[in-house]
């Protein structure tokens, strides 16, 4: 353990089938989840994806229709079976911080800490240790009015850790922030809660967020969870198209599979063989989409004697840049090929719209997953 | 578990219903409960419209020892009220002006008949019904011809005179669908002119001939005096006590001198104080008791001084009492409507002046 | 750049239930089976013992006070018209007869011509309280401040004062044709639709002011700065705030409505001569009847009924769908528009007109009937003469009567104000379900229904001979007084609120909730204090309404004991106009002194904290 953790408070989760539908809309379709003690636990997903559902059922604001959860040992919702939020032991930091607008900064963080039945200096001293973490002590007569939306999403973080709750919630607190405010209060929840030793679920849809925060990430789509591993995992070894796609691709082309070499998989696409990875096992001669991370690829410049026959295969294929982002560290860039159109591919070098060069696919950086039939909506970027 | 929650909310229920209960005093004894004539006192409920009802009470508590409990109100919520009541009435006396109501209620079996020890004069014997089933305690008149003396020169004597030409634009009286005493002013001039047999059809007819001589209808006894008082008419048709009242009140200036005069014929109007049948056996003694009270010398005493400018301007029906010297001597010439038969034409009559003559 | 303006105009996201987080009764009292840990354990003594009681869901004292006040009644009364015999009304025990007899010709045109009043009112009322609130609380308009009480008193005036103003104005020799001003052409025009509609609207501006301007409160500038910020102009981002108000506006429309088509008073004073027949006149009709035609009234009930589903139909499609949460701890305090000179003069003639219109009149008339010996007539000294006002005040006539409905408005007013804020929150919350849908119809019925009918329903509740069997004796009692005094308000007050409590985001008892406060504590720390002002204003208007409400006083008053409401009808009945409007006027001036003494008591004594919502810089 380092320096900056305590001895762990939080306890594990443990959802067992949950469902809910609303309506006719189903929202959460038999999620299994297990999510580790005193660990960060991120649920990734696009909106309707029911990560929202899943938290607030978690909390408590909502009651799922099937299935049970459970903290550690003690059962807290099955069936009939429910304890009610406010006997849960837990917090939670909302999107609209949700600071009372009656209370003064120090009155809000103090509510979250009487359940703990602390004598009045006790809990005086733990307002302002919460307060003095996130560096809001100046402000503890001000009014949640007077602050603005990064002092009183930080306020939010203050009343979530005081008291020590054995599980914090997140429910994508850092969306409605500006960007430079979002990297500092991110590293604030993200050592904060760590320090504090409790549980964390975080549900966000933005996937750097979610990729710098967790130990752990579960991606939703639709009601269900398609991967759940550390953050590595998912991004070398996504399960699904869906999971490679929502964690980030420059392009996807369609081709076909045409045997192992190497220990990759080869697949054609027209004219081109690309080498790649994949997860799932693949039958012979099947169509597959061959999905392309940003990193995997780079710009070339085209070398004189173009229509060498060893470049066909070596990954390298023609591409026009058609247009040019500046990020500070360099220039993302958007490419056409024969085959589709690549995004985000990065150059520390401005590479000018309508140049003509060689775009390089890295094999590691490939997937190819079986095309599906009637794929709703997920080969779309 | 379900089969809990159910319990729960019988509980609920029960609780509610004990609070309720438990947070109610019993405002009286259940009338209905046919229990045997008790020595005990139980309070009198009067549901009464007059202006000396109050006072009328507490002088019969202090006589008798017997609690009054008086609900004054207008005449029409409470009849609305008794009417609502019907299968559980609460009250026990009923004192209100015009026996029509008295009549239906009669008719509908809800009344105890009482002949009071007291003796009816004249105009009382007249008043009251066969069987006894309600008793006057006073009356007025409808209508009294208040007229402003400094500005005509013409004074009519009967109720025909008043369609001619020096009456033109300048007549007003009361609308009978706000104020109370005038469908039986309407309807005594119906009776005058026709009977049961004709009179609605000559009455619509006098009154059309009134309205285009320029009749002007004002909702209440107030108004048609305020009219009067502002010169907008100079005569006006309104119920006796008002008359009387005005000309006590108002100081005669050079422009505006009230008179009254009665046409024939003057429709009586009486104050009747009415027994309910199903308040049980010591109800209905007290009730009788107040009867006999209110139609006592001390009673009417009580009733002359208690409303000095409204209803203690009533004449009286009991030989015993004379009239207040405010009061001008009774007219000479009146009648007294068939409460059962112009009773239910009400409804009739008034929509008809209200869609033709208003 | 904020995304306030996008998030406001958009549905919810994420389909979120809007269901209510109380637990369920149920659950609140299962035995768990063989778990071990601590918290279980908690769970099972906590239901032994009285402990149970509280952990019954509240909503169901609730729901039942909702069936025991408003449902109740209302049901027994429509049943009248179906079943006469039930309640002794009639020999039949079922019949269709009493709809019969009141589908006349006449009682058609008279719901066209209410519909038609109704509809008028109710959008006059709405756009005059909207431009009101706009101007009080988004500018800095000279003479804003006084508004509020101005409110307070056009809800205190009877509506018979309004109209004897009027008529004192405009009667022939009154006092408009002394100045030389010939009245007849007014006159014809006033005593009729176009008169009523004036009357009505004034009685209706107070609910739409006090509705709309809680909402606008609640409305952080956010929303006008990020409509201006993208290049709309003024008028755009007043036509935001209308759709962002849309559930105040649309509640005091509704509530409007449903007033005026139940009114009987005005249109018959007014519309006497014009043969104007309204709805409410067939039902009048058969109540003033002896023996009192129930039935048939019950059947125009009925009829009245339509209407008002027809109100909510349009209330609901209007408001389908959309999300209007915009008060939490992000909202920011609006700020005010500086006028020029121009529009300074502009709003300060139109308030003066409008306060002329609304007010004037009826003080004119109260001065003119209680103060003035004799203003216009031939007699009198038209002097200013205190005689009525010396012999009322100190009269028992006064005090008792007055003391006793004091206390008893006081106490439908707090009892109301907490029934209220859960109907407005349920209305709010659950709109669309079908316990939201009842529960808006049961409140609306129960203010088109014109209030002497109410107050029957109550008699045949609570007088059967079989509710006395089950020991419940509340009829003739103060106490039944009062339920149905809180009844009468219900509706009223709780529309006032909705408005508020659609804005209060839902994560503000979430989070207090989560963070260990159980459902009624989070009420009363969060809920309760954020709202605050809003029912402070509820607390008033109740008050006020109640302290001069007659039908409901005049039926269900406690033998010997009288409100003040009666007192004075009795007075003026018997011809005595300056007594009477003396009572009156001093019935009004003491509870404006209740508003002025409420609004100081909250001005100093309120946390800071609580006065911060909807305050305007």
């Amino acid at each position: 353990m380092s320096a900056l953790e305590r001895e762990p408070v939080g306890e594990g989760i443990r959802l067992r089938g949950v469902s809910k539908t609303y309506g006719t809309v189903p929202a959460l379709r038999g999620v299994d989840l297990d999510i580790a003690a005193s660990r960060f636990t991120v649920l990734l997903g696009p909106s309707g994806s029911g990560k929202t559902t899943l938290l607030r059922g978690i909390a408590g604001i909502e009651r799922f229709d099937t299935g049970s959860i459970h903290f550690g040992a003690q059962l807290i919702s099955e069936g009939s079976q429910n304890v009610p939020s406010e006997r849960r032991g837990l917090s939670m930091v909302f999107q609209d911080y949700a600071l009372w607008p009656h209370m003064t900064v120090r009155q809000n963080v103090a509510y979250a800490i009487r359940r703990r039945r602390l004598g009045s200096a006790d809990a005086a001293t733990q307002v302002s240790g919460a307060l003095e973490r996130v560096g809001l002590e100046a402000k503890a007569g001000a009014f949640p009015h007077e602050l603005s939306g990064g002092q009183q999403q930080r306020v939010a973080l203050a009343r979530a850790i005081v008291g020590d709750p054995r599980l914090v919630l997140f429910d994508e607190p850092l969306s409605n922030l500006d960007a430079d405010l979002r990297e500092r209060l991110r590293v604030e929840i993200a050592t904060l809660t760590r320090a504090s030793g409790a549980t964390a679920l975080y549900i966000t849809h933005d996937q750097a967020e979610a990729f710098a925060l967790a130990d752990q990430i579960g991606i939703l789509n639709q009601g269900r969870i398609e991967q759940l591993g550390t953050p590595e995992e998912i991004y070398r070894a996504p399960a699904t198209p869906f999971v490679a796609q929502f964690t980030g691709l420059a392009g996807s082309f369609a081709g076909i599979y045409v045997g192992d070499r190497d220990g990759y998989s080869q697949v054609r696409v027209g004219d081109h063989q690309f080498l790649c990875t994949n997860s799932t096992a693949l039958a012979a001669h099947v169509k597959v989409d061959l999905l392309v991370r940003p990193t995997a690829s780079r710009l070339l410049p085209i070398p004189d004697r173009w229509s060498h026959p060893e470049s066909v295969s070596s990954g390298d294929i023609e591409a026009t840049i058609i247009d040019v982002a500046y990020r500070g560290r360099g220039y993302d860039h958007v490419v056409d090929c024969a085959y589709g159109r690549l995004v985000s591919i990065f150059d520390a070098r401005a590479w000018p719209r309508g140049t003509r060069c060689l775009l390089r696919i890295d094999p590691d950086g490939c997937l190819a997953f079986p095309r599906l039939m009637h794929q709703s909506g997920s080969n779309e970027r | 578990m379900i089969p809990k929650s159910r319990y729960a909310a019988g509980g609920i229920l029960a609780i509610a219903a004990l609070a309720l209960a438990g947070c109610s005093a019993p405002a009286q004894a259940s009338p209905a409960s046919a229990s045997p004539a008790a020595s005990k006192v139980e309070p009198l409920v009067l549901y009464a419209a007059e202006g000396f009802d109050a006072v009328m009470g507490k002088a019969f508590t202090k006589k008798t020892g017997i609690p009054v409990q008086v609900d004054d109100d207008s005449t029409g919520p409470l009849l609305t009220k008794i009417a609502a009541e019907k299968n559980n009435p609460q009250w026990s006396l009923l004192w209100v002006d015009g026996d029509t109501a008295f009549a239906s209620l009669d008719k509908q079996g809800q009344l105890l008949d009482y002949k009071p020890t007291a003796s009816w004069n004249t105009v009382g014997k007249k008043i009251v019904p066969a069987d006894n089933s309600y008793d006057p305690t006073g009356t007025t008149v409808m209508a009294a011809l208040i007229y402003n003396s400094a500005a005509v020169s013409s004074i009519p004597t009967t109720y025909q005179e008043l369609l001619g030409s020096a009456y033109t634009g300048k007549v007003g009286m009361n609308d009978p669908s706000q104020s109370g005493p005038t469908y039986p002013f309407i309807a005594g001039v119906m009776n005058q002119l026709g009977g049961k047999s004709s009179g609605i059809k000559d009455g619509e007819s006098y009154f059309t001939k009134l309205k285009a001589n320029g009749l002007k209808v004002y909702p209440t006894n107030g108004d048609t005096l305020h009219a009067l008082e502002t010169g907008q008419i100079d005569y006006g048709l309104i119920q006796s006590s008002a008359a009387t009242g005005e000309t006590i009140k108002v100081k005669p200036t050079a422009a505006y001198k009230p008179k009254v005069v009665y046409l024939p014929e003057s429709t009586l109007l009486p104050s009747v104080l009415g027994i309910d049948k199903g308040a049980d056996a010591t109800q209905q003694a007290e009730a009788k008791k107040f009867v006999d009270f209110a139609l006592s010398p001390a009673g009417q005493a009580v009733m002359q001084t208690g409303d000095p400018s409204g209803d203690s301007l009533f004449w009286p029906v009991v030989t015993a009492v004379n009239r207040l010297p405010q009061l001008p001597a009774f007219p000479s010439a009146y009648q007294r409507i068939d409460p059962a038969f112009w009773g239910p034409l009400e409804s009739q009559v008034v929509t008809w002046f209200d869609s033709s003559i208003k | 750049m904020s995304t306030t303006a996008a998030r406001a105009q958009t549905a919810v996201g994420d389909a979120t239930d809007r269901r209510d987080i109380l637990p369920s009764v149920g659950e609140a009292l299962a035995t768990p089976s063989d778990f071990t840990s601590q918290a279980v354990r908690r769970e099972r003594a906590a239901t032994r013992g009285w402990q149970r009681l509280r952990r019954v869901n509240p909503l169901t004292f609730f729901w039942l006070l909702i069936v025991l006040i408003l449902v109740l009644p209302i049901l027994l009364f429509l049943t009248v018209a179906i079943s006469p015999s039930l309640l002794d009304q009639g020999s039949q025990a079922f019949t269709l007869s009493s709809f019969a007899d009141a589908l006349t010709g006449q009682l058609f045109v008279g719901f066209l011509d209410s519909l038609v009043i109704g509809i008028s009112t109710a959008v006059l009322s709405a756009v005059i309280g909207f431009a009101l609130s706009w101007v009080v609380l988004r500018t800095n308009a000279p003479g804003r401040r006084i508004w509020t009480g101005v409110v307070f008193a056009l809800l205190l005036t009877p509506s018979y004062l309004i109209a004897l103003g009027w008529e004192r104005l405009l009667e022939p020799n009154g006092v408009l044709e002394v100045i030389g001003w010939d009245t007849t052409g007014l006159r014809g025009v006033f005593y009729g639709p176009v008169g009523i509609v004036i009357v009505l609207t004034v009685k209706g501006i107070p609910f739409a002011y006090l509705a709309i301007s809680n909402a606008m409160r609640g409305l952080g500038h956010e929303y006008e700065d990020a409509i201006r910020v993208h290049g709309g102009g003024k008028v755009t981002a007043m036509r935001t705030v209308v759709t962002l108000l849309a559930p105040a506006m649309w509640s005091a429309l509704a509530i409007v409505f449903a007033e005026s088509i139940s009114d009987f008073g005005v249109a018959s004073t007014l519309a006497n001569d014009s043969h104007f027949p309204v709805a409410t006149y067939t039902l009048y009709n058969a109540i003033e009847a002896f023996p009192v035609n129930f039935p048939v009234a019950s059947a125009v009930s009925w009829l009245l009924l339509v209407l008002v589903v027809l109100a909510l139909f349009a209330q609901n499609r209007a408001l389908r769908g959309r999300s209007f949460r915009v008060l939490g701890g992000r909202s920011r305090p609006a700020i005010r528009h500086q006028l020029g000179v121009p529009g300074k003069v502009i709003t300060t003639t139109l308030l003066t007109l409008l306060l002329l219109f609304a007010l004037g009149v009826p003080t004119f008339g109260a001065v003119a009937a209680s103060l003035i010996d004799g203003l216009g007539s031939l007699a009198g000294t038209h002097q200013l003469d205190f005689a009525n006002y010396q012999r009322v005040i100190g009269s028992p006539q006064l005090s008792q009567p007055l003391l006793y409905s004091a206390w008893l408005a006081a106490i439908t007013a707090t009892v109301t104000v907490v029934l209220a804020a859960v109907c407005a929150r349920l209305l709010a919350n659950s709109g669309t379900s079908i316990g939201g849908r009842i529960l808006d119809l049961v409140l609306l019925a129960a203010v088109a229904l014109p209030g002497i009918v109410f107050a029957a329903g109550y008699i045949f509740a609570y007088n059967l001979p079989f509710v006395n069997s089950i020991g419940i004796h509340i009829y003739g009692t103060t106490m039944l007084l009062l339920l149905a005094y809180i009844a009468t308000a219900l509706p009223s007050t709780s529309r006032v609120l909705v408005g508020t409590m659609s804005q209060i985001q839902e994560s503000m008892a979430q989070a207090s909730r989560i963070h260990g406060s159980g459902a009624i504590r989070s009420w009363l720390s969060i809920v309760l204090p954020i709202t605050a002002r809003p029912l402070l204003t509820a607390w008033l208007l109740t008050y006020t309404a109640t302290l001069l409400e007659l039908p409901v006083s005049q039926l269900l008053a406690p033998p010997g004991s009288e409100p003040i409401s009666v007192g004075i009808t009795t007075t003026l009945s018997k011809y005595d106009f300056g007594g009477g409007t003396a009572l009156e006027v001093l019935a009004i001036l003491s509870a404006l002194a209740v508003v002025a003494i409420a609004y100081a008591l909250f001005r100093f004594v309120a946390p800071a904290g609580w006065k911060n919502i909807g305050e305007t810089r």
